[in-house]
């Protein structure tokens, strides 16, 4: 507990430190748990995606040199292409330099004490830090992982030492993300959910509805969709009264669009990146950022807030 | 080695006539296999009926597509762990084994890249279509992804984890997924022939590439599977056309809704064998 007398609060971070492979980004608290994760993390499916073996082990790499200690991925990236990389890649040589989280589809119990299994094979290794229940789409979605036990399922590979941290994720409907927060209470130490300027301004919005409710539960706030899968950057929709530009540059600057995440109520921003030099230029915000008051954080959001409710560049709240 | 396939298509039999058989008299005591190898194949169902769609459609859809296969004598389903995120696994899981197991024939496939995935892959598929056994299980001999065109080499020794699985019970039949280039595949059963008991092909395959000459020579099961995107067409073109080739021993059909299902089923009732 030491280290969190030195989170400065301005931040809600621990200042960069290093560890036996160089620098480390900023940490901040995962959630009621007490321990560090740096402030930015890998997002798996991009690594999967990455179009050759040598792109991917290069992005991973320049992840590290960065300072970058959380990894993300899922099963289903790239029918577990993606897990195979971080077993060629990352475990191999990091396992024990990295905190490392996948994600289920898994309905019932059995099937979730399975697909770990086949995680860890892909990944070559015995433990995983955190499992999240993948995309919770609604109540009955949550109702019926529920009724199947799939926590129970969970808490068998916790107890057998090959998951540390349960969660879930969730990226369609706020209700749903409450309803998994109330059903399943203190089982949930970790969630992953959409953060982003245009959130703010939507009629459902996470940052506004989830983030609070996740930080009073102390569950471990994990942002995702920081960019809206990358469209911030590449689709310019057509807006009444607006220049027909991208979000980001075309509205907010890419650092201005990240610090804004960080600003948020979040332990980690888990970010896709498809190349060495994406992951460079977070790492500097992440790396650089010293904290966003009020005032910056709402010229921010009122800068983008033209876009709200646009499924065309939140593409995943459609992903059902 | 071919011995013991042998025994083991005596000691499973199946389709409609074994199924009778086992009623009878068990089907320990079935005859008839050749001599000349070709015995896994007889007892393969005719025409299978792939699960993509179950996953892939809304959930009422789905119930009603596995509902109307098995109303029109359809007992072979295919099925693959990454269809749909394993939705298709799960909703087999769900709608048709618990109702149906004991009259089907259960065939799913893994994408593993390594022995030690692959050996716990079936467990999942296991899982997920909640049942301790499949009838036959494949691995892809090359690992292709239908969003880009990334292709992966699955390691040397994966089709072991296979071996070990129907040593233990979990599958009766073992087999490997080619697609057009059957190079890979062919290494495969340059060192595995003797434990292969099937493969399956693009239907589109040449009766004489050099794989498909081998499984027949053997008497390794050779299953056509449709193309999904060119089935359309053919099913128009009349029941000849939607059934396998001389040189298949069988043929998954991608069905997309009730009313295909019906529709191929009446026009395959005139046929010798029916869907069998």
């Amino acid at each position: 507990m030491s280290a969190l007398k030195k989170i400065d609060p301005s931040t809600k971070q621990v200042p960069g430190s290093s560890d036996r492979l160089g620098a480390v980004l900023p940490k901040r608290s995962f959630g009621r748990s007490g321990e560090l994760v740096t402030n930015l993390g890998v997002g798996g499916w991009h690594i999967g995606n990455a179009d050759g073996e040598s792109t991917a082990q290069e992005i991973i790499e320049s992840a590290l040199e960065e300072g970058i200690r959380f990894f993300d991925t899922a099963p289903s990236y790239q029918d577990g292409r993606s897990e195979y990389r971080y077993g060629k890649f990352l475990v191999p040589n990091y396992r024990d330099d990295v905190f490392l989280l996948t994600k289920t589809k898994a309905r019932t119990g059995a099937e979730a004490i399975a697909e770990i299994e086949t995680s860890l094979a892909r990944m070559k290794t015995d433990r995983i830090d955190a499992v999240l229940m993948h995309a919770i789409s609604s109540n009955d979605d949550a109702d019926e992982r529920r009724a199947l036990e799939v926590v129970e399922g969970f808490q068998k590979a916790k107890e057998q030492g090959k998951v540390r941290y349960l969660g879930f994720s969730g990226h369609l409907d706020t209700k749903a993300n409450l309803h998994a927060l109330e059903i399943w209470g203190e089982a949930i130490d970790v969630s992953l959910c959409p953060v982003n300027a245009i959130d703010p301004s939507d009629s459902d919005s996470f940052i506004t509805n989830v983030l609070p409710k996740m930080v009073e539960m102390g569950v471990a706030p994990l942002a995702m969709k920081s960019a809206a899968y990358g469209n911030f950057f590449t689709q310019a929709v057509e807006i009444e009264g607006l220049d027909t530009v991208p979000v980001i540059p075309g509205r907010v600057s890419m650092k201005d669009a990240f610090e804004f995440v960080l600003a948020q109520s979040i332990c980690c921003w888990v970010s896709g990146m498809d190349s060495p030099e994406f992951v460079a230029k977070n790492a500097k915000i992440a790396r650089e950022f010293k904290g966003m008051d009020k005032a910056r954080c709402d010229a921010i959001v009122a800068q983008v807030a033209a876009y709200r409710d646009n499924k065309e560049i939140e593409i995943y709240r459609r992903w059902g | 080695m071919k011995l013991s396939r042998r025994e083991f298509t005596r000691s499973l039999g199946f389709g409609i006539s074994s199924m009778t058989c086992l009623a009878l008299s068990g089907c320990g005591k079935r005859t008839g296999i050749s001599e000349n190898g070709n015995s896994a194949s007889a007892a393969f169902p005719k025409i299978g009926f792939d699960g993509f769609f179950v996953g892939q459609r809304g959930v009422d859809d789905a119930q009603a597509l596995i509902e109307t296969a098995i109303e029109n004598g359809f007992h072979f389903f295919d099925n693959a762990t990454t269809y749909i995120e394993g939705r298709s696994e799960r909703r087999y899981g769900f709608y048709l084994t618990p109702k149906y197991r004991d009259q089907i024939f259960l065939q799913s496939r893994t994408k593993s890249r390594t022995k030690s995935v692959a050996q716990v892959d079936i467990d999942l598929t296991l899982a997920r279509h909640q049942t301790d056994y499949l009838d036959s299980y494949l691995m892809n001999s090359v690992v292709p992804y239908h969003r880009d065109h990334q292709v992966e080499m699955p390691d040397e020794d994966v089709f072991e984890a296979l071996i070990e699985a129907k040593k233990g019970g979990k599958t009766k039949r073992i087999g490997i997924r080619t697609r057009e280039d059957t190079t890979a595949l062919q290494a495969l059963l340059k060192t595995y022939e003797s434990e292969v008991d099937c493969v399956m092909v693009p239907n589109s395959l040449s009766p004489s590439d050099k794989a498909i000459v081998h499984c027949k020579k053997h008497g390794i099961t050779v299953i056509g599977a449709v193309d999904r995107e060119a089935q359309p067409n053919w099913l128009k073109s009349g029941p000849d056309a939607a059934l396998p080739q001389a040189h298949l021993d069988s043929w998954v059909l991608s069905l997309r809704t009730p009313q295909e299902v019906a529709s191929f089923a009446s026009k395959a009732k005139g046929l010798k064998g029916g869907i069998s």
